[in-house]
This record gives C-alpha cells, structure tokens and sequence, in this order.
C-alpha cells in the first residue's frame, strides 16, 4: 500500500522537494539560525540571501550533513537528514564557500575522487569529468596540484564535483565569487539547466544580481530569523517600493 | 617590530585564559606535571650516571667527558635538523607573512623567525640541562655560578645553531637561485628542502664517522690493564673538530673544578655566536628576492602548460568509496613535503638509536665481551624505544589527523558515506605505517644482536600490540577531542589530547617495558600476559567508541556573529 501510494504519480509532488521545519541551530549560546521553515520545490531555484552572519551559510551546511541541527527538521525528498543521511547525501550536491581541497592533490584526482566517494564507476565519471571540464574550460590544467590554482579554478572543480553524480539538489554557498565574467555566466546558465530539468537549488549568496537573475523564490535571513520569503515581485511588494526597484533596494529596505 | 611581536605574544599568552578557563588550566597543569616529570626522570637518571663514575676512578674522567660530547652532539644535531624544517616553512611558505612582506618592515620577517626558531629550540635543551646542571651539582657540588654560566654558554650554543642554520638556509637558497638547470627551471621549495636535508644527512655521516668510527673500547683505553685512569686526550683528539666541543669541556671543566679556561672557553662560544649572528645579519640581504621567487612556482604552475605535475595518479585506486578513502590517506601523506620533513627527522632519531646498538652489538662481538643480561636489557631497551618511537609519530601524524581535516572535511562529510570510515581509514593507514616501521627497526635490531627465533617472536608479538595500542590510543583522542582552532600539527599536539596522550603513552610503555623486564629477569610471565590481553580489550573498547564519536562531530570553528 505504501509502496503504491509512494510512486503513484501526484504522490511525487509531495515528495520531490526540501522541506525544512522549524530549524533551530546554536552554537553554544548563540542562535545561528532560529525556527527557519522553508519548503522548495522539485525546478526551483531558492536564494538565501541577508548580512554576515545571518545564518545562511549554517543552513547550507545542516542540509549538507555538515552540522547537526540543534531543533527542527530537514526532509530531502522523503528522508530525513537526521535518520537517514546516507540517503540523503546521495541526492545532494554541496559547493562551499571556501573551495578548500587537500593542497596536494590534483583538480582531476579530486574530482575522480568524489566520484568514487558517490558510487559512480571509472568509466561513467571519466565520461562525465571529460565533458564537465570541457564546459568549464579547465581542459590542460586538470593534472596540476591543487594548491597551485587560482581560487576561480578551486570554485569551478568543487561546481564539477557537485554536479557529478547528476543531484536531485544542489547546495550552493557563494555560486560565483572568484570566477571570471565569462565562468559566472556558464555557471548560471548550468544552474538554470539544472533546474530547468527538474533539478532544486538553495543557494545563499550576497550577490544580490545573481539572486535576483535566476531565482524563483528569495529568503531574506536576519540573525538567523527568516524574516520574508517569496517572489521577487513580492519582496518589493512587502519592501513597498516601485515596480523597478533592485533586490538591492529590496535587502536595504528589509535588512538596513 | 620586536616590540610588536612581543607584544603578539604577551596578548596571545593572556588571551589564552580568557575562554574555557578550566579545561586550559587542565592543559597547563598537565604540560607542566609532563615536563616535570621528565625533569626529574632525566635528573635521576644522570645522578645515578655520574654516582658510577665516580665509583669508578677508571672512568671518572673519561666517561663523563665521552658522555658530554655525544650528548651535545646529537642534541645539536637535532637542533640544526629541527631548525631547518622550522625555519624552511617560516621563512618562505608561512602564509601570515604576506602582510609583512608587503609592507616596508619586510626585513624583519627573517629576523623574528630566528626569535621564533631559538624559542622553539630551546625548550629540549633546558629541559635536559637544567636537570643535568642539578644531577652535576648534586654529585659534584658545582655551585650556583657554574651552573649560570653553563646554562648561559647553552643559551649562546642553541643561538649560535639557530643562526647558523637559518643563514646556510639562506645562502643555499641563494646558490639554488643562481644555478639553472633548464630554461624553465624556477627555484622550488622542494628542490630547496631536499638540498637542506642531503646536507643535514652528510653532516650526520660526518659527524657519526668522527665521533664513533674506529673502536670505542680503544677510545677508553679499556684494553690497557696497566692503567689506573683513562686519559681524555683521545677522546678531546676526536671531538675537537666539532663546535660542540667547547661547551662540552666547559662542563668537563665544570665537573673537574679546572676551571682555568672557562671563560675562554665561554669566550669561543660567543665568538661562534657573534660570527654566525654577521653572517645571518649579512644573508638578510638575499631574502626578499629569494621569498619572492619561491613564490613564482605557484604562478608558473597556473599557467597552462606547465606546472608542477606528480609523476604518479591515484587515480586507479578510486574504486570505490572505502579505496578512495584509504588512497587519499596515502596520497595526502606521501605528496606533503611538511610531512616528509618530519618523518625525515623522526627516522633519524630511530637512526641514532640503531645506529648506537650497532656500534655496541658490533664493539661487543669484537671484544668478545661474555655479558649475561646483555640480550635481555638490549629486548628492553628495544620494546621501550620503540614504544617511544611510535608515540613520538603517533603525536606527530595520527593524533592530530582527524583535527587537520578541518577544512576539508566536507567532502567526506557531504558524501553518502559512514563518516566513521574516515577513522577506520586513518586506523588502519597509520596501523600498518607503524607497524612496518617498528618490525624494520626490530628485524635490523635482531640482526645486530644475533637474538634466538624464541625471544625475537615473543618480542615480535610484544611490540605488535604495543604499536597499535599507542596508535589506537592517538587516533581515538584526535577523533573525541578534535581541535578545530589550529591547523598545526605541532600546536595541535601539546593541546589538551595532545598532553592526554603524552601521559598515556609514555605510562604505558613504562609499565611494558617494567613488566617485560619482570619477565626478562626474573622469569615471571603473568603480569606481561595480563598486560597484553588487558591492551587488547582497551583497543577494542577504543574502536567501538571512537568511530561512532564523529557521528557527532562538527569540522568547524567556535561560531561567532
């Protein structure tokens, strides 16, 4: 019966998606990140955006498995972060916001590396890493140590290595800090595939064009508070401002 | 600039206090009672030394003297050896530097990392000499004068070490610089360590051929019957050569009350000390240039064609999650040249210590010398070095594995795997590390010393679950109480784990060696049995708690707003 009702088709609705609940973290006694409910679903880009130390990078970062939340819950497509993480893991491509990797391995180990970490075989990550680096124009300097490249170049092998395993989600902290003009617009235009083919993105950025290009939906954070979430449209909706006002007017309205 | 940095340092000592107050107060309590442990270890152990010699007219000159040399020798040694792996990093790969550089007062980096390399050389050095000064007052009442003025010519030798290790460092980097090997040749930093070490390794030959070539026991005169005193002057012949050597007469004279020479002798050490102090002073000029092009390897590498490449990929090991995991453990050690060095350094010592047991087993045999206990207290002696020995890598490399992963960990964290595996991974990697190294010191130990199957085995099986209890015991206190605030291996090691282990550690190779010398000599097997199988219920009792202690671990900093 379960089984049934799990892969009858409108069941799926309710299932492809993130859903956080209540989420609570702190850090002895600080509240990172304070009651935070949000649900995105399956083709849709969500942006975190607010000042530093808002909690958007915590949040990024329980969904990862990276922290343990303090209360709430985080359900990936049906599981539960907490009781099954392995499964949860397995749907989820996480970029962080240091790209920092072991300085003596080289971008291309690393990458096979992950691979192998998510199950895939030789011959499909080799397939895959060839196509991705080609996209990325990092063809030539995959054999180099990694401490040896540029912080543009960490970012993009750590975009590569996300995108690997073909995610259900994708868990972007700070997308395009460090890449160049012509690699920011190829990694929006990846993220906008990604979504366009069903994938999910909560992203957290101060990039506010970056946000307001590509997402759907926005979360403003304040001290760990959601303090709005929506469209665009309806961010300056509630900011009252103009028709064509920024989301930069919009965050100083809200947030300043 | 001195000012500034002493200032750093005052702040950084009372800021210490300022958060976790009691758990830091453990920490000092523990670093403190270690230190004075040893202290008193080292002072008894050099009182009933010198108690022999004086017992022993024969070898009451010569002895001591022998003894001074080889212990300022090796010390000084290490010091260089030490200096060099600490000075290589501070001078061109410390990352804080950048700052300093690209300010005006970029002179000064050169000079406050000789403050920071003599302050780290020191501490062994006074950890030793102090309680040896004491142990010589006890025995030969030396007064409180001698003992300022040995403690200072210490001072001024460590110095004098210091500052000429970091200006030969200077100096080949420059000639490194200045030679080109190709078109496209750059001066590296590995090319730079490597050529530091090849020539620390031809100082040791040197210094090993110098002082213990040829037959020690001719060295004593222990073959002249008609003796009734060993004279010194073979053994003043043989180390004169070294800038040991007038520290180690001034303590010679000290013992004696000849204290005729001493402030000449004082006087040749600061002449040492000002001559290197020119000389580094002088290589200052070289270093701005020389940081500047050890960092345009990294530069180069960016371009696209070339680059540093390894010779070897990993890849092929990547085939599933638990060999990649192990393979990386593999490539991050293997490929760190911080790491190398001091692996580099740690053999060494073990070199020293087989090298030494050579040089008995070898005078022994030769003299044909019928010592009953000699097997026995060599097993000892071996089973306790190699305790020491692993403790000293475990700290080093294992302990703090788990807190260096830091910044790394989200890869492993975010992956769909157990994040236990990483600590069965650096279990068994460090496990058989270990455990190969210990059997090849064993292996070569036995053949010096022509052991039977019978006490080899026992040995064998002995030192096995020492290895990997000590192991064990470093891997599951880095992975309970992981310290996140540092990336330094060093630092990370004489943290609060770091001292907890130290403790355990040395308590339990004390309490092996003690049991193992109860069933040596005295025949009694019970109590090293009961040790044995209570060390392997302690192990599995770690790897059950230990991998399921990073289920709830966060790799990150104190969270701040």
């Amino acid at each position: 019966m379960l089984y049934f009702l799990l892969n009858f088709p409108y069941s799926r609705i309710l299932i492809d998606m993130l859903e956080i609940k209540n989420l609570t973290k702190t850090f002895d006694e600080l509240k990172a990140v304070d009651d935070v409910s949000v649900t995105i679903k399956k083709g849709e880009i969500f942006s975190l955006i607010g000042p530093n130390g808002s909690g958007k990078t915590t949040i990024i970062k329980v969904i990862a498995g990276l922290l343990q939340p303090t209360g709430g819950e985080v359900v990936v497509y049906g599981s539960n972060i907490s009781e099954d993480p392995i499964k949860s893991k397995s749907q989820i491509g996480y970029i962080p916001d240091e790209p920092t990797v072991w300085s003596s391995m080289t971008g291309e180990e690393f990458l096979h590396f992950t691979g192998a970490l998510f199950g895939i075989s030789n011959e499909a990550r080799a397939k895959k890493i060839s196509e991705l680096l080609s996209l990325f124009k990092l063809e030539g300097i995959e054999k180099n140590y990694f401490e040896n490249y540029s912080r543009g170049n960490k970012q993009k092998f750590t975009i590569i290595a996300a995108l690997l395993h073909s995610p259900k989600i994708l868990l972007i902290d700070e997308p395009i800090v460090g890449l160049d003009p012509h690699s920011a617009e190829i990694a929006k235009n990846t993220f906008r595939e990604f979504a366009n083919d069903g994938g999910l993105i909560l992203m957290a950025t101060h990039t506010l064009t970056v946000a307001e290009e590509i997402s759907d939906r926005i979360g403003v954070l304040k001290q760990g508070v959601l303090i709005e979430s929506g469209t665009f449209e309806y961010l300056k909706g509630v900011s009252k401002l103009e028709g064509g006002a920024t989301l930069e007017q919009v965050y100083n309205a809200l947030v300043v | 600039m001195t000012e500034l940095l002493l200032q750093y340092y005052r702040n950084r000592f009372t800021r210490y206090f300022q958060n976790q107050k009691l758990a830091k107060l453990i920490t000092v309590f523990l670093f403190l009672s270690i230190f004075g442990a040893l202290s008193v270890g080292i002072y008894f152990f050099v009182r009933g030394g010198l108690l022999f010699t004086v017992n022993t007219p024969y070898f009451k000159d010569v002895l001591p003297l022998f003894l001074y040399e080889m212990f300022l020798l090796i010390i000084g040694f290490l010091v260089i050896l030490s200096a060099s792996i600490t000075a290589l990093y501070s001078l061109f790969k410390r990352e804080n530097n950048e700052w300093v550089i690209a300010s005006p007062r970029f002179h000064t980096v050169p000079t406050y990392t000789a403050y920071r390399v003599f302050l780290s050389s020191l501490w062994p050095f006074v950890l030793i000499a102090l309680p040896t000064l004491l142990a010589m007052n006890t025995v030969f009442g030396i007064g409180l004068w001698n003992i300022i003025v040995a403690l200072v010519a210490i001072l001024f030798f460590v110095a004098f070490l210091v500052f000429g290790t970091m200006f030969t460092i200077i100096i080949i980097a420059y000639i490194l610089s200045k030679i080109k090997i190709s078109k496209k040749s750059v001066l590296s930093f590995s090319r730079l360590a490597a050529t530091c070490l090849i020539l620390v390794t031809l100082l040791a030959a040197f210094s090993w051929n110098q002082a213990l070539g040829g037959d020690i026991i001719a060295l004593f005169q222990a073959d002249d019957l008609t003796q009734e005193i060993a004279t010194i002057g073979p053994i003043a012949e043989r180390f004169k050569v070294f800038p040991s050597d007038p520290l180690a007469t001034l303590l010679f004279q000290i013992q004696t009350k000849s204290n005729e020479s001493t402030l000449a002798l004082l006087g040749e050490i600061v002449a040492l000390l000002i001559i290197s102090m020119l000389l580094f002073t002088w290589s200052k000029k070289f270093y701005l240039s020389l940081w500047q092009k050890l960092q345009e390897n990294s530069f180069v590498a960016k371009s696209r064609t070339t680059g540093r490449v390894p010779k070897s990929s990993f890849i092929r090991f990547f085939k599933s999650p638990l060999s990649a995991i192990y393979t990386k453990e593999w490539l991050i050690m293997t490929r760190n040249i911080r790491n190398a060095m001091w692996l580099f350094f740690l053999m060494m010592l073990l070199f020293i210590q087989t090298g030494l047991n050579f040089v008995m087993g070898k005078n022994i045999a030769v003299h044909q010398l019928n010592i009953e206990l000699f097997p026995s207290i060599v097993q000892i002696l071996q089973y306790a070095t190699i305790a020491y020995f692993i403790s000293a890598f475990v700290i080093r490399f294992a302990l703090p594995s788990f807190s260096t992963e830091r910044k790394t960990a989200w890869i492993l964290a975010s992956a769909p795997i157990d994040i236990a595996k990483m600590f069965w991974s650096k279990f068994w990697f460090f496990n058989i590390i270990f455990l190969v190294l210990g059997f090849a010191t064993l292996f070569v130990n036995f053949f010096f010393l022509h052991l039977n199957i019978g006490s080899a085995g026992f040995l064998f099986f002995l030192s096995s679950i020492s290895i990997i209890f000590i192991t064990t015991l470093g891997l599951s206190l880095g992975a309970i109480f992981p310290n996140f605030n540092t990336d330094d291996p060093q630092v990370i090691a004489t943290s609060f784990p770091g001292l907890i282990f130290i403790s355990l550690s040395l308590s339990y190779g004390a309490l092996g060696a003690y049991l193992f010398n109860v069933t040596l000599i005295k025949g009694v097997l019970f109590p090293l049995f009961s040790f044995m199988v209570i060390s392997l219920l302690v192990i599995a009792f770690m790897l059950y708690i230990s991998p399921r202690s990073l289920h709830h671990t966060e790799f990150v900093r104190k969270f701040t707003r």
